[in-house]
């Protein structure tokens, strides 16, 4: 089985299955253009090193799956809550890698990995009030005192 | 980094398949997820009237009126007051029709009017309004509900013809013809007049004319493709379903009978002619119906629920053979299989209903009382009896207290055998597996808090407060 030769943003060459790079439909459009299995290490600059060890991970579990459907509404997408065992332990990160996985599945063009962590994020927020999302992510409440007004407006009309 | 160092894209993604009480709190968090959440917040309207009252009480969200080229999903629910059930005028009509003007943009739009005494007329103009506004309709939810308790003319009141919920009365014998405005209404009237809607009420002329233009000058909306229609009428007959066909197709315009996906009706309470002041167009097989003059042509879902025996074949004018599901009670099922072994029913055979998947049979609750103790051998008997009808069959129901599901499984020399049975608690129209309890395919009908709306069963009410 041929291989190719990934390298990261920080200059970490990793040498991986082609069929498992091929998850990723930026690389293989990459190799279909190139016509041959290239000698050289195809570089990735937005994904550093342990990013990328994270998302060739995935993509080793996931390398027999079927292509996902190409209709993004279709109705065979899966509910929020319906993440696999085996994807909701991988996605067990700290929230800087999580983001940094998406981004990269995102960067990568890798949708079933990119569903996957917008998923788990999704499922973060979901059932929370408002500040405890906050807490969760660490954001800033940044309305203004009119925004605010109008804000518990709204909850006033909910509560009714 | 952080959540909000995400694109936007991203965060939508995130966001893209949340209920509507996720996204409210979801908008409660920062700026910028409120301003990413807007278009999906504002997708999804609900504008609730209460009759008689003027109609702009409530809507969800509440300053949706603003933005109103985003809202895709409009759901208009007419809602009865609680001070008096008389609907004293057509007022609120053109406060309605003025309300869902700017909402040009609207792809789903659902009406509803638990017994909320709405008119014939005012129904029509809202339909119509609605048709005319949003040349984007994809799909159209009707979920009406007809009411004529009697209408005894209160003291110090005008005769209410309409009923105190709005309905024509068709059971009033005694109509008080003093009333010179009103005299008329006694004489003998088609009843497709009735459901065409009243002049009195419309306030104009003619009574086919209808706020915001004649249907037959406009096209139809170009992308529709589903109309799904729900009928509760009480104390009124079969009579209804020919002439409210054609207003509907009248206003939706020629080939929208190939859009009707899903029907549910369920007649209360049927009058005999004898006694009604209404004289019916033509006498139709003995009984006050006329042939319908148009044909469902892709009809997915049919529940027909109505006392005494009648043959939905011969009322509902469809191409059985697209139907997947059928709900009906066992004496209308029972008289369409005496219709079709009499040769009653001209252009319908057993054969076309075969692409059934799920059959619902409705047993009513009196009849159940009667039943041996041992109800799940006794049903299983019967639907057996109903295999041979449904070649394609996967799923039979039968309504009771509860809901009995019978799942249907081929055995290994390739025969069907009713497998089984489970339970679900209760025998509502959700249960049922209606439409109208969840009228979008895609998105989920919830209020602001997230929680299903379970439309009341008079049925399962009445019997609950014996």
């Amino acid at each position: 089985m041929s291989q190719i030769i990934l390298l990261s943003s920080d200059n970490v060459e990793m040498k991986v299955d082609k069929e498992v790079a091929e998850r990723s439909i930026l690389i293989k459009n990459m190799l279909e253009d190139v016509g041959e299995t290239p000698d050289q290490a195809i570089p990735i600059p937005n994904v550093n090193e342990g990013v990328l060890r994270k998302v060739i991970e995935w993509c080793e579990h996931h390398r027999n799956d079927p292509p996902p459907p190409a209709d993004e509404d279709s109705d065979s997408r899966k509910k929020s809550t319906d993440i696999e065992e085996w994807d909701q332990k991988f996605m067990q990160v700290d929230q800087e890698m999580l983001f940094e996985i998406i981004l990269a599945a995102n960067y990568l063009d890798i949708k079933p990995l990119l569903d996957v962590g917008c998923k788990t994020v999704a499922n973060m927020i979901k059932g929370k009030s408002p500040e405890e999302i906050r807490k969760t992510f660490n954001i800033q409440n940044d309305f203004t005192p009119e925004e605010e007004d109008q804000i518990r407006r709204e909850n006033e009309w909910a509560e009714e | 980094m952080s959540i909000n160092s995400l694109p936007t894209e991203i965060l939508l993604k995130i966001f893209s398949d949340f209920n509507a009480e996720s996204i409210f709190y979801a908008r409660q968090v920062c700026r910028r997820w409120r301003q990413v959440n807007e278009s999906k917040f504002y997708s999804f309207l609900e504008i609730e009237c209460i009759q008689p009252k003027n109609p702009y009480i409530r809507s969800w969200p509440i300053d949706a009126v603003k933005y109103s080229h985003l809202v895709k999903i409009l759901n208009l629910k007419l809602l009865p007051g609680h001070e008096s059930k008389i609907e004293s005028s057509q007022e609120s009509l053109p406060a309605i029709v003025n309300l869902i003007q700017p909402f040009t943009f609207v792809r789903v739009f659902s009406y509803s009017d638990d017994c909320s005494g709405v008119g014939w007329g005012k129904f029509w103009n809202i339909i119509n309004s609605a048709v005319l506004v949003m040349p984007l309709l994809e799909l159209v939810s009707i979920d009406r509900w007809v009411s004529g308790f009697p209408s005894k003319p209160l003291p110090g009141r005008e005769l209410n013809l309409f009923g105190e919920d709005g309905h024509a009365d068709l059971e009033s014998t005694s109509i008080n013809r003093e009333n010179p405005t009103r005299w008329q209404f006694s004489e003998p009237i088609p009843i497709d007049v009735w459901v065409k809607g009243d002049p009195l009420i419309e306030g104009v002329s003619e009574s086919s004319t209808l706020v915001g233009g004649d249907p037959t000058l406009r096209q139809r909306p170009q992308h529709l493709k589903e109309i799904r229609i729900s009928l509760y009428i009480d104390k009124s007959s079969l009579a209804i379903i020919n002439p409210f066909f054609e207003r509907l197709f009248e206003i939706f315009g020629p080939g929208s009978e190939n859009n009707v996906s899903e029907l549910n009706i369920k007649l209360n309470w049927s009058f005999s002619t004898h006694e009604e002041d209404i004289h019916p167009l033509h006498e139709y097989n003995g009984r006050t119906s006329t042939p319908p003059s148009w044909k469902l042509g892709n009809l997915r879902r049919l529940m027909f629920e109505s006392e005494g025996s009648y043959c939905f074949a011969q009322e509902v004018a469809a191409d059985f053979s697209k139907l997947k599901w059928l709900s009906t009670t066992r004496s209308n099922w029972n008289r369409l299989l005496e219709d079709w072994a009499n040769n009653k029913n001209p252009g319908v055979t057993l054969k076309d209903f075969q692409n059934i998947e799920v059959f619902c049979l409705i047993i009513p609750d009196y009849i159940g009382f009667y039943f041996p103790r041992e109800k799940s051998d006794f049903f299983s008997a019967v639907l057996k009896q109903q295999l041979n009808y449904f070649p394609n069959i996967k799923e039979f129901r039968i309504v009771l207290e509860t809901i009995s599901i019978y799942p249907v499984i081929r055995n290994d020399q390739g025969q069907l055998e009713i497998g089984k049975p489970y339970e679900k608690p209760t025998a509502t129209g959700y249960a049922r597996g209606l439409f109208k309890h969840d009228p979008f395919r895609w998105t989920t009908r919830i209020n602001p808090l997230g929680h299903f709306e379970e439309k009341m069963d008079w049925g399962v009410t009445q019997m609950g407060m014996l």
